[in-house]
């Protein structure tokens, strides 16, 4: 059994949309520049509202082509992308807020010039129904007594709880229907991982040319700020030149950053998940652990950290993020010398390759409408039948 | 062949080298410096010397080598190696090279006498000459020793790197030998005959006095020196000599303060001065050469410290530092007693120019205000500041200790420096109560002393408070001194939950005074009037407030900022305007939305509160500051998720009717009602006053009260229930005032830092720690942001100049898509950078200031265009520009040299005040063009301790400030990026309310790229804005498009000038 439909996590709204232009307008080449030639938008053009995931390219004059170096495309002033080659595009996902945007393109030319575009798109009005209807997705990774992983299992062999209560599998997606891996990797930049960086990118290299070419990564780089490199990027090349230009400075906030990390997901994919690489205690977050936690069961994506080291702070970070971690589904790594790096995201690539989803819609769905308290909801998937099975899965959610 | 460190060799071969002549005699054209050529490239010195970045072409170049061979590395060899590797290379290139003045393997086939040369000449070069088969081959030296020469030759810019391909491919190898010139205060044949006596050729001079210690020291301080007493010790091979053997680490460090004026010593203060200068060096100022060295080695430390630090104060400050006018036996004390402070407080390592200590009291002098006649401004009377400056606990009896004070002497300034470094720990808040003094108790009446007295001696105890009624415009002794007791009986509360909600309300009240005249909600005598009213609420030490400081809020605060007291209907609120910011959830509560809107700026007909129209890339915006501060107010406080200031209002009108004794039990039933329906609104979210705590004293105040069936119960059990919840109130309110402070000064919400909710209920007084800090010095404290593993990012300390530690927070990164580089500023130096864009306040900001700044700038850029027609008035336009020592004399350098980088060579501030020099604005008096223009200066706390922006007039210099890295003074001095938006706003035409948030993006991004090449290399720091382009300018501005600070809309009006346009105002 295979559901086409994929709704997101626990949010469960559908949503009706009614683009009211407002301040939209059409993308224009800016004042003073018009002596030279002008770039325009080619999307978006300013006709309607942004939301979820839009493809951002200029039309650039002619005979710039070649002399473009580069366009830097921001939104609401924070640049998004640079698109360093023709057709000088990128996407960007603008969320669903749906909110009145600024966008602005930079042609920087080999001589120096720059031509800039701006185009405004319009506020949404939009009219949330909640639906009585939600889906909830739950990542699991099934393996025997002796901790090998079983792929092939049926989904008559599974059954989900949810407080207790079994419920119906209306979606299921096993290991060998794999669809799209949506994966977030953050990788922690602060000072301290100095000595371990030039073998934590080898590894991570690695690991992305042993991805499906389908698989899509986001990647994020934080020390006490968080950086976000790319944003569902398939091209492995242009993932390794960025890892490759790391360099190591600042303090280390893994909380934010597994939060931005959450954050960049696509909510439509299933099938995603967060690998994060520190060394050290989280020192200077804004988030507390249990709101990442929050944050965590939200999203359901499992979170995967490797911690490298050793040092003297492994042993908290594990236990700090190890929670964390098994509340998501997904699991911690000690890499405490370098060969255990590579022996962990072996590990990890096999949890993501034999995972299995299963999505159903609570049967109490429309009682917990009525609940005034949000509350956590305890899940539970059990193999029918099983001899000693694991399963590692979502712990639950809150609603 | 194993090639010779320094070999003799390679001196032979550098004197062949006759690419250059050997010396140079005549100055450089327009300058009085001379040109010393360098074998090999800028970037390869640099390289060898480990100097990390800097534009190579940049003139301070030798010394960024002298700073990291002798003051950081200390040690030559990479220097000595590079200078080695390319004498020895080019050595064997002319005994290698043909006729024709090139090598091959061809050449070398069938000659054993070329093979044997060229084997040498490849050795050098890093290459091994192999034979195969009778063919010759060149392959390079795997040896680690060979792969550096090849790097340096490289670097040095010979073309080596593929020797082995080129000459296994036939190609005859010619070899072009590169140089450049630095400039030197002496002619090459000084430094070689005079200086090192050495018979080295001049080429190898270079690498001389780079590498030699000494040599470097003298170079490094001749060229501080003023052209004539370059001159003079010129003249006096014997003197210079000396020096360099003996004197030339002092040299390096004091050099700019030894003058010669017509043959004679200018010593510091004048001549008023230089008989106590002689008396106490003990040499006539008309024998220079013996005044210097009597100068350098009297005490081999702290007296040449003193006469540099003198003679870098002003003319008053000289005076008053000096004791001129004091009585001839009064004045050699006086100096004794200077002398021993500055010995006794002196960081200082024999034989090295620097590091320097701080504070030390050379910075107190530098910052004393004194009269034409040197003495100091403000109460200065020798008996106030015994008293001010003995103890650190608040005196017993203020009255009796200043009783006659005000007949006693101006204090000297020796007794000054000694009193406030007497312990060493309070000696930066010693000094800033005295510069506060200088400040605000100018004009302090006989009667006010004992006020004074009070404020001075709590000034180290509640730096944060005193310094917030400051930044307030609070000039009344009273008021301070009110404040400081009031602050004295916080610290007596026992428990720590108990103080923590007693100083939140009084902090929070204040804080919030200070933000709402900060944005001139409310004029600076209003604020200081309610301050002092805060500051008398009445506090029992262990029951705190009882709601009266609620009743404050309520009776004074709301109606002073134009709402009716709550008694009133709460819907009556004064509001003006009530549109409500789209996309913030539900408009607050009455009484909260006042408060917001008054944090949020007054609405004026003139200035920063005018919404104004402006065209940006063609398009139309509106510029609104204070609709965008409101923005964030409301965003920030839906996202703390706390409880509302009329939530804590409505509580406490319950506990206080309950207090008043209500008549009837229908009464008080119907205050139980009342109080039911307000504790629905209390939130339910964890923190100090959390649901537990809520639910204690709820539950124990309902249970008082429904055991009240009767009148005589009412007196009985109503009081007690009454305190219980006045206690909730004055908890409940403590923390709404804490959540409304940080709402203020958290910057923009949307920007993470409100992820995890509320960072106010994290703040932390550091009272659980009584035995670490006894007397609650961390509770008044300027506020810090904390980093500690597992815990998430709080702030210690006080909530007063919460601005401090939330500074890093309110910088806006525009560039999220890629980590900037490891930035080397040291942490004090960042922050306080971003402390100068915390204290700037674009809500007191003017056009007429931007416009100064940006005609004031741009006249000093077209005084450096001038320049290139007349190098020769360098030396003039630099001390116009306030340039003094070694980079006085680079300027003149680069103007003959390479005129077309002095716009980027000046910083933003040193044009300015070219510009204004030039304009002969203010007579040339700079301290009134420094106060006139101050909010766009720097923040000097470190300093003067003041919560204020200062701009540095020109003769304050960082050069002032060498051998104390780390410091955060050079944040002090760093207006530029200020003042670089200032004129950028002005020349585009856009609206000066766009200064704050602009800035907020820049110095960010300057924290991200700014690379200093080492811990002292400010000057890197200082002109970074200078180096920002129109690209730069583009991409902030564009950035606050996407922000309220600067909404799409309002009438699209062509610009007249370009991106940008002239502010049009909406009524």
């Amino acid at each position: 059994m295979r559901s086409v439909a994929a709704s997101g996590s626990a949010s469960g709204l559908v949503t009706v949309l009614f683009a009211l232009a407002i301040l939209g307008g059409p993308a224009s080449p800016v004042p003073g520049q018009e002596g030279s030639p002008a770039v325009t938008f080619a999307s978006p053009d300013g006709s309607r509202a942004m939301e979820s995931t839009e493809r951002l390219s200029v039309v650039l004059p002619p005979g710039t082509e070649d002399r473009t170096v580069r366009v830097l495309f921001s939104v609401d002033g924070r640049r998004v992308c640079v698109a360093e080659a023709a057709p000088f595009e990128c996407s960007w996902d603008f969320g669903g807020d749906g909110r009145a945007r600024v966008i602005r393109a930079v042609a920087e030319l080999d001589d120096e010039t720059r031509l800039v575009a701006r185009v405004h798109t319009p506020m949404r009005m939009s009219i949330r129904f909640r639906t009585s209807v939600e889906r909830v997705m739950v990542p699991a990774v099934v393996t025997d007594r002796e901790g090998r992983y079983l792929a092939g299992l049926p989904v008559e062999r599974f059954v989900v709880f949810e407080d207790g209560a079994p419920q119906e599998i209306s979606y299921f997606e096993a290991p060998a229907d794999r669809s799209q891996l949506d994966l977030a990797i953050a990788i922690d930049i602060s000072g301290s991982m100095a000595p371990v960086m030039p073998g934590l990118k080898t590894s991570v290299k690695a690991l992305l040319a042993s991805l499906r070419p389908d698989d899509v990564v986001t990647l994020l780089a934080f020390n006490q700020r968080t950086f976000l490199l790319s944003r569902q990027e398939p091209d492995r090349a242009h993932l390794a030149s960025l890892i490759d230009d790391l360099q190591p400075s600042g303090l280390t906030s893994l909380y934010d950053a597994i939060v931005r990390a959450l954050d960049a997901l696509d909510e439509s994919n299933p099938r995603k998940a967060v690998l994060a690489f520190t060394d050290g205690e989280d020192r200077s977050s804004f988030r507390s652990p249990e709101s990442v936690e929050q944050r965590v069961l939200d999203t359901g994506a499992p979170l995967y950290v490797v911690t490298l080291g050793p040092n003297s702070e492994t042993d908290a970070i594990v236990e700090t993020v190890g929670h964390l971690a098994t509340v998501s589904g997904g699991q911690v790594f000690r890499a405490d010398e370098p060969d255990e790096l590579d022996r962990a995201l072996a590990v990890f690539r096999d949890n993501v390759s034999n995972a299995y989803f299963l999505g159903y819609s609570p049967v109490d769905a429309a009682s917990q409408e009525a609940e005034p308290v949000e509350r956590f909801r305890q899940i539970r998937v059990r193999i029918r039948n099983s001899d000693g099975y694991q399963v590692r899965a979502r712990a639950g959610y809150r609603r | 062949m194993v090639l010779p460190r320094r070999s003799t060799l390679a001196a032979a071969a550098l004197a062949t080298f006759a690419a250059a002549p050997s010396a140079f005699s005549e100055p450089v054209e327009g300058t009085h410096l001379f040109a010393i050529e360098v074998v090999g490239t800028p970037e390869g010195l640099l390289g060898a010397a480990g100097v990390r970045t800097r534009d190579a072409t940049n003139a301070e170049l030798v010394l960024d080598v002298i700073e990291h061979v002798h003051f950081l590395s200390r040690s030559p060899a990479g220097v000595e190696f590079y200078a080695d590797t390319v004498a020895a290379f080019l050595n064997e290139w002319r005994r290698a090279r043909r006729r024709d003045g090139t090598v091959s393997l061809e050449a070398a086939q069938d000659d054993s006498r070329a093979h044997d040369r060229l084997e040498e000449f490849l050795e050098a070069a890093g290459y091994l000459l192999l034979g195969n088969s009778g063919r010759l081959f060149v392959r390079p030296d795997p040896d680690s020793d060979a792969k550096a020469r090849r790097e340096a030759l490289s670097a040095a810019g010979f073309p080596t790197a593929d020797l082995d391909t080129r000459m296994n491919e036939g190609e005859a190898i010619a070899i072009e030998p590169r140089s450049f010139g630095i400039p030197s205060p002496l002619p090459a044949d000084v430094w070689r005959d005079a200086v090192l006596a050495d018979p080295e050729p001049g080429e190898r001079l270079a690498f001389r006095l780079l590498t030699d210690r000494q040599a470097a020291f003298l170079y490094y301080g001749l060229l501080s020196m003023t052209p004539e007493t370059v001159q003079f010790l010129a003249g006096n091979p014997r003197l210079l000599r000396e020096l360099y053997e003996r004197d030339a680490a002092g040299i390096a460090a004091y050099g700019r303060s030894l003058v010669v004026v017509n043959g004679r010593v200018r010593t510091p203060g004048g001549g008023a001065a230089s008989i106590l200068w002689q008396r106490e060096v003990g040499e006539p100022i008309d024998r220079p050469g013996e005044f210097f060295k009597a100068v350098l080695r009297h005490d081999n430390g702290p007296f040449p410290f003193l006469y540099d630090a003198i003679a870098s104060l002003d003319a008053p400050q000289q005076r008053f530092a000096l004791g001129v006018g004091l009585e001839d036996r009064r004045q050699r004390r006086a100096f004794s007693r200077l002398y021993d402070v500055i010995a006794a407080n002196l960081v200082f390592s024999p034989g090295t120019p620097w590091p320097r200590g701080f504070p030390d009291p050379s910075v107190l002098l530098s910052q004393v205000r004194a009269d034409d006649s040197g003495q100091p401004s403000g109460p200065a009377w020798e008996d106030l500041w015994e008293a001010a400056l003995d103890g650190i606990e608040l005196p017993q009896n203020a009255s009796r200790d200043v009783q006659r004070a005000d007949r006693s002497d101006p204090i000297e300034a020796s007794r000054l420096a000694e009193r406030v470094f007497q312990e060493p720990p309070w000696a930066a808040a010693r000094m800033a109560a005295f510069l506060l003094a200088q400040r605000r108790f100018t004009d302090v009446e006989t009667r006010d002393l004992r006020h004074v007295l009070n404020t001075l001696r709590g000034f180290p105890l509640f730096q944060s408070l005193v310094s917030t009624l400051d930044r307030m415009g609070v000039q009344s002794p009273r008021t301070y001194a009110t404040a400081v007791l009031h602050a004295a009986s916080l610290n007596r509360m026992g428990e720590p939950e108990d103080a923590r909600d007693a100083l939140s309300q009084f902090q929070g009240a204040v804080a919030l005074l200070d933000r709402v005249r900060h944005v001139r909600s409310l004029p600076e005598a209003a604020a200081a009037d309610l301050a002092a009213s805060a500051a008398a609420v009445r506090l029992h030490e262990t029951r705190g407030y009882e709601g009266r400081m609620a009743g404050w809020v309520a009776r004074e605060l709301l109606p002073a900022l134009g709402a009716d007291p709550p008694d009133g209907d709460p819907e009556g609120g004064n509001f003006t305007d009530p549109a409500v910011t789209p996309g913030v959830g539900d408009a607050p509560a009455p009484w909260e939305r006042i408060v917001l809107r008054a944090l949020a700026g007054a609405l004026e007909d003139e200035g920063w509160g005018q919404r104004v129209t402006t065209t940006w890339e063609g398009f139309s915006y509106v510029a609104d500051l204070r609709g965008a501060t409101l923005t964030r107010l409301l965003e920030a406080r839906e996202a703390q998720a706390g409880a509302s200031l009329d939530t804590a209002l409505d509580l406490w009108a319950v506990a206080d009717a309950l207090a008043a004794g209500p008549e009837t039990v229908a009464a008080v039933q119907g205050l139980v009602e009342r109080l039911r329906s307000v504790a629905t609104a209390l939130p339910a979210r964890e923190g100090p006053v959390g649901p537990v705590i809520v639910s204690h004293y709820l539950g124990r105040v309902y249970s008082d009260l429904e055991r009240i069936r009767g009148p005589d119960d009412i007196s009985r059990r109503a009081p007690e229930a009454a305190g219980r919840l006045l206690r909730l109130s004055d908890a409940v309110l403590g923390d709404v005032l804490r959540a409304l402070v940080y709402a203020a000064y958290i910057g923009d919400p949307r920007s993470g830092v409100l992820g995890s909710g509320d960072l106010s209920v994290r703040h932390d007084f550091g009272l659980e720690v009584a035995d670490a800090d006894p007397l609650r010095a961390t509770a008044w404290r300027y506020p810090e942001a904390r980093t500690l593993p597992d815990r998430p990012w709080y702030a210690e300390g006080a909530l007063l100049g919460l601005d401090f530690a939330t500074a890093d927070l309110r910088l806006q990164q525009i560039m999220t898509d890629r980590p900037p580089e490891a930035a080397p500023l040291a942490s004090y130096e960042r922050d306080g950078l971003a402390a100068s864009v915390a204290l700037f306040n674009p809500f007191e900001r003017t056009q007429a200031e931007i416009d100064e700044i940006a005609e004031a700038v741009g006249a000093g850029r077209r005084r450096l265009d001038e320049l290139a027609e007349s190098p020769g008035d360098a030396l003039a336009v630099a001390a116009a520009a306030g340039l003094g020592g070694f980079r006085r004399s680079l300027f003149a350098w680069i103007a003959s040299r390479d005129p077309d980088r002095l716009g980027d060579w000046l910083s933003v501030r040193e044009l300015l005040w070219l510009g204004l020099q030039e304009a002969g604005a203010d007579n040339g008096d700079s301290g009134r063009a420094a106060e006139r223009l101050a909010g766009w200066g720097a923040y000097a706390g470190r300093i003067d301790g003041c919560l204020c922006l200062r701009l540095a007039p020109p003769q304050m210099r960082w050069e002032n400030w060498r051998g104390r890295a780390g410091s955060g003074l050079v944040a002090a001095l760093a207006a530029d990026l200020t003042l670089w938006v200032g004129e950028g706003l002005a020349v585009r035409g856009l609206p000066v309310s766009l200064s704050g948030p602009i800035l907020e993006v820049a110095m960010r991004h300057m924290l991200d790229r700014v690379r200093p090449t080492h811990v002292q290399d400010w000057s890197t720091v200082l002109r970074y804005p200078s180096t920002l382009g129109e690209a730069d300018f583009e991409d902030y501005v564009s950035s606050l498009t996407g922000t309220d600070f600067l909404r799409p809309g309002g009438d699209p009006t062509p610009s007249a000038q370009g991106a940008g346009g002239r502010v049009q105002r909406i009524r």
